[in-house]
């Protein structure tokens, strides 16, 4: 048989067809669309049992009951506890994100000591025996040169290094003040008890908010949510007075934009209004100080109609009124001028520990402290003022006023002031200069990352420790909070920490007589421990507080100017609380993160909220690129024209901005802190900054 | 012939409270959680980030200081269709990996049988599907969370909001197993979004079961559902009393009353 050049094409062609009627086509594109999708690295989750485990949220000092589920020993998601008194199965989208933050990459693995300026691994025993010889070194000599900043004191556990400060001899010890430091002092002056207050707005019928953000993270978060949705049930009134229509503003009956700084005048106009339809018994002394803020001077000076000051009068006047306080989440000092202001409307809507008013709780003691035993070093030093001065004898600390460059060792629990402080570039030069700081984080945050030595702790879900949930559920209660997961690195509580530190240094061992922190926490909580346990929380329902005298007192400030030359800064910069993005000690996990609009984080880039009358002003047209100045710093931005917001004044989320942890979090828009400053409070001497001037210029 | 799935079967549907949400996002991160959902270093392009349940915040578009906003919760809206059965996704999938389950009234979606054509999202008039043009990646360590009810999916494949439908399984198996109880009770099923909701906003349950909230909220005059002209015959409802909200729930002609839009129901 003669090959000829056409048998080769008969052969092709033959082959082809043959091919195409046979199943081999088929079977490959099937095979490959099969192992195309058969990728190894696709995870396929381990089954197993599945149980559930209880206990309460610490990620915020809202406390929610949550239980996790579990597949085996790992904890696959977070939930809310259905029927508990603070959150009744909400849950928000941090505490939720539990996960991601117990198994984070981020996190601090073992204790750490920096070595040659690079933080290294050491063992416990070490790390402890470092702390022990640091803190033993300078105690006789300036014990009182050594600080504490914790991030909250509202647990057993925060209470400890409190205590623990205290017996080694420092007067010290540092948090950052909240609204509620505030509302205390206010409460302290106006009714002179030392008491906790708690607002229940789900029972108000009209509520005159002068920028909380009841939904916004404000209280306990879930518990105010679910106060606003009884509210809404209920046909409340919610006004919501601000110059930034938060997210409450959005589910508010009304928005009342107002220029920042002039709530205290509003406050005092509403109450002048409201005073002539109404006198509640002693507020006579009230009357003269009030004819100062007659309606046109009010309505000049914040910039709101006098019908509408009249008109919200009037709504105060005649329901259940409460009116409210503490800047967004609440999480700021805020102003005691502004405070005072409110709760004298809330005086004079004689709401004081009634019903849908404002409760005034004196906390009862459920910790059963032994009495301590100081050696004579911490009993001196009890005696000496804290590095910061007792100008503000009432306040407890000032943590705006720390660094200060005599503290020598610094301890940081709960917080990563690195970050979350005003002026944060500052903040972070004073403290390099601070020779030893030590850190508790769980993550590695801007803090931590220039400690000397890491100590890290527990984080929420592998913790151990009892938290006072009263302003949570406005009654005396507290929570207990369960390790639901073992431990995932090398970490340890806080209070195990410190117990077994203060038992190595001579003459605090005598304060802490507990063998371990199991010990202490059933010693502290006796009897009640098992009932704790078993139930989650104890409130002490049959609290009924008692009728309270009252003084009023007159304001030092009528508004408080942002800081900043209007002439060189024209515009007003209001930082606000987005409680999709957690703005706390705990960077915003990549569940929170992605939940954010692409008109706060765009690729890297954060955005600055501009009304479109004075983007026009200033020839700027949406997502401009910007540079935002202010007194204290700067940084570049894109625009975000919005309707929601007054003319003059531009707004910046906070939470973002992080130089420390992960690429979903790390380098994404700008920390909003760097550019704000802190104004000293004449009253209580905290930072009252809320707002502060800014210009913006074209880049 | 009587089909099967002419019986009364239970049709699964959701109401969600437009003045009671408050955009706080827990529902998504609920989501995300129970489902496996993956997240990647850049999630700001939203047309890539796979949000089964995505908070859409609309505003009324008018200048300051007459603006006004709410926030609405989409997952997929598990639309029935003009006959019980034929939703625009469904319809349309070469390789029913997406079908309708007429015993519950959930559009599923099969992972392993889809093979990335997207015509389904592109038939979606909800924006409720999503692409996963990359393999899900967890970080060293975050894979211990992955639950082990749903699969992670890969590169390649749409996926969506199953209405929680392995919680349904999970639920269901209790009752096979059960010696006493015959049949689901409403709190027994519920979807991972409305538990977590803080709001209380989201009602999950039967829309067929009259003992079932859902069943008479749905009814409330102030109820809508999104782009009812299109007869999609969704099974989420919206709530709001403001007027306004309401009306951005569909496409309305100048004149047309706020409403007057309503799709007759057919099947079950």
């Amino acid at each position: 048989m003669k090959i000829y050049r056409r048998s080769f094409l008969a052969l092709g062609v033959g082959a082809a067809v043959g091919t195409a009627l046979s199943p081999l086509p088929w079977k490959m594109v099937d095979d490959s669309s099969i192992w195309s999708q058969n990728w190894p690295w696709t995870p396929v989750p381990k089954d197993g049992a599945i149980s559930y485990e209880d206990s309460v949220c610490t990620l915020c000092s809202g406390n929610c009951g949550i239980k996790a589920r579990k597949i085996e020993d790992r904890v696959i998601k977070v939930e809310g506890k259905e029927d508990h008194i603070v959150n009744d199965g909400g849950v928000c989208l941090l505490g939720l994100s539990g996960p991601q933050l117990l198994y984070s990459p981020t996190r601090v693995k073992s204790p750490l000591k920096k070595i040659k300026g690079k933080l290294r691994k050491i063992s416990w025993e070490d790390a402890i025996t470092e702390l022990s010889e640091k803190l033993s070194g300078i105690r006789d000599e300036k014990s009182d040169k050594v600080a504490v900043i914790s991030g909250n004191s509202k647990s057993l556990s925060t209470l400890l290094l409190k205590r623990f400060l205290k017996a080694y001899g420092s007067p010290n010890y540092f948090t950052r003040a909240t609204m509620n430091d505030t509302y205390k002092q206010v409460i302290k002056k106006m009714h002179g008890v030392d008491a906790t207050p708690a607002f229940n707005i789900d029972k108000a019928d009209y509520i005159l908010s002068f920028g909380s953000g009841i939904i916004d993270g404000w209280g306990s978060p879930v518990n105010s949510i679910k106060a606003n949705s009884k509210g809404v049930d209920n046909s409340r009134k919610l006004v919501q007075i601000e110059s930034r229509m938060s997210n409450t503003a959005i589910v508010a009956d009304k928005w009342v934009p107002i220029k920042p700084g002039t709530d205290i005048t509003l406050a005092y106009g509403i109450a002048a209004e409201v005073i002539k339809m109404k006198e509640p018994k002693g507020s006579a002394s009230l009357k003269p100080f009030l004819n100062k803020y007659g309606l046109s001077k009010v309505a000049e000076v914040t910039g709101i109609d006098a019908a509408q000051i009249t008109e919200m009068a009037k709504d105060f006047a005649t329901n259940k009124s409460i009116a409210i306080c503490g800047k967004g989440a609440g999480n700021t000092a805020g102003s005691f001028d502004e405070f005072v202001a409110v709760h004298t409307l809330n005086i004079l809507a004689n709401n004081i520990n009634k019903k849908g008013g404002v409760q005034v709780i004196k906390d009862s003691g459920f910790f059963n402290w032994s009495n301590m035993k100081m050696d004579s070093v911490a009993k001196a030093a009890n005696k000496k003022q804290a590095i910061t001065g007792n100008k503000f004898p009432d306040t407890e600390s000032f943590l705006n006023k720390l660094p200060n460059e005599s503290v020598e060792v610094l301890l940081i629990a709960n917080d990563n002031p690195l970050y979350t402080m005003a002026d944060s570039d500052a903040v972070k030069k004073a403290f390099e200069k601070i020779p030893y700081k030590v850190s508790f984080s769980s993550f590695m945050d801007e803090t931590t990352e220039i400690a000397d030595l890491v100590l890290p702790v527990n984080v929420n879900l592998e913790q151990t420790d009892v938290v006072s949930i009263t302003e949570s559920v406005q009654k005396p209660g507290i929570g207990y909070v369960a390790p639901v997961s073992d431990l995932q690195f090398n970490t340890k509580d806080l209070g195990e920490i410190l117990i077994e530190t203060a038992k190595t240094i001579d003459g605090m061992a005598d304060a802490f007589p507990w063998d371990d922190y199991e010990s202490c926490i059933s010693a502290i909580l006796g009897d009640k421990l098992e009932s704790l346990q078993e139930e989650g929380v104890i409130v002490n329902e049959d609290y009924r507080a008692k009728n309270l005298s009252f003084k009023f007192i007159a304001p030092k400030n009528e508004v408080l100017a942002p800081k900043g030359d209007k002439g060189v800064y024209p515009l007003v910069l209001v930082p606000y609380d987005s409680i999709r993005i957690p703005n706390g000690y705990i960077g915003a996990p990549p569940f929170a993160v992605k939940t954010v609009s692409d008109k706060v984080i765009k690729g890297k880039d954060g955005f600055v909220e501009i009304n479109p009358v004075t983007a026009k002003q200033l020839g700027l047209s949406d997502k401009s690129s910007v540079k935002v100045k202010t007194s204290e710093g700067s940084c570049k931005v894109k625009v975000n024209l919005s309707e929601q917001i007054m003319p003059g004044v531009v707004a910046m989320a906070k939470g973002l901005g992080h130089t420390a942890y992960d690429k979903y979090l790390a380098g994404k828009g700008v920390n909003v802190n760097n550019l704000l400053g802190t104004v000293e409070d004449p009253v209580t001497g905290s930072n009252c900054a809320w707002a502060i001037r800014c210009k913006i210029e074209k880049v | 012939m009587k089909k099967e799935h002419d019986k009364v079967n239970k049709k699964y549907g959701m109401v969600v409270d437009l003045d009671k949400c408050t955009g706080c996002g827990s529902c998504m991160v609920a989501c995300m959680s129970e489902n496996n959902v993956p997240f990647k270093e850049d999630e700001s392009n939203k047309l890539d980030s796979i949000t089964w349940m995505r908070v859409y915040k609309v505003s009324n578009k008018k200048p300051y200081p007459n603006n006004e906003v709410f926030y609405i919760p989409r997952p997929c809206q598990h639309c029935g269709g003009q006959h019980e059965g034929h939703s625009p996704c469904v319809s349309v999938c070469p390789a029913t990996a997406t079908d309708y389950d007429y015993t519950t009234g959930i559009v599923s979606q099969v992972y392993t049988r889809c093979f990335g054509c997207r015509y389904c999202m592109a038939a979606c008039p909800y924006h409720a599907r999503y692409f996963n043009w990359w393999d899900p990646v967890w970080p060293d360590g975050m894979e211990k969370y992955l639950s082990p009810n749903v699969s992670p999916r890969m590169r390649g494949i749409v996926e969506k909001c199953s209405f929680c439908f392995h919680r349904y399984q999970v639920a269901m198996e209790e009752v096979y197993g059960s010696d006493d109880k015959e049949a689901l009770e409403e709190g027994d099923y519920q979807t991972a979004c409305t538990q977590a909701c803080p709001a209380g906003a989201i009602t999950f349950g039967d829309l067929n079961d009259e003992t079932h909230a859902v069943h008479k909220l749905k009814d409330d005059k102030n109820a809508f559902r999104l782009l009812e002209r299109l007869g999609t015959n969704t099974k989420i409802y919206y709530i709001s009393e403001r007027e306004w909200v309401r009306r951005a729930g569909d496409n309305y002609n100048p004149g047309e009353k706020t409403g007057s839009v309503k799709y007759k129901t057919e099947g079950h």
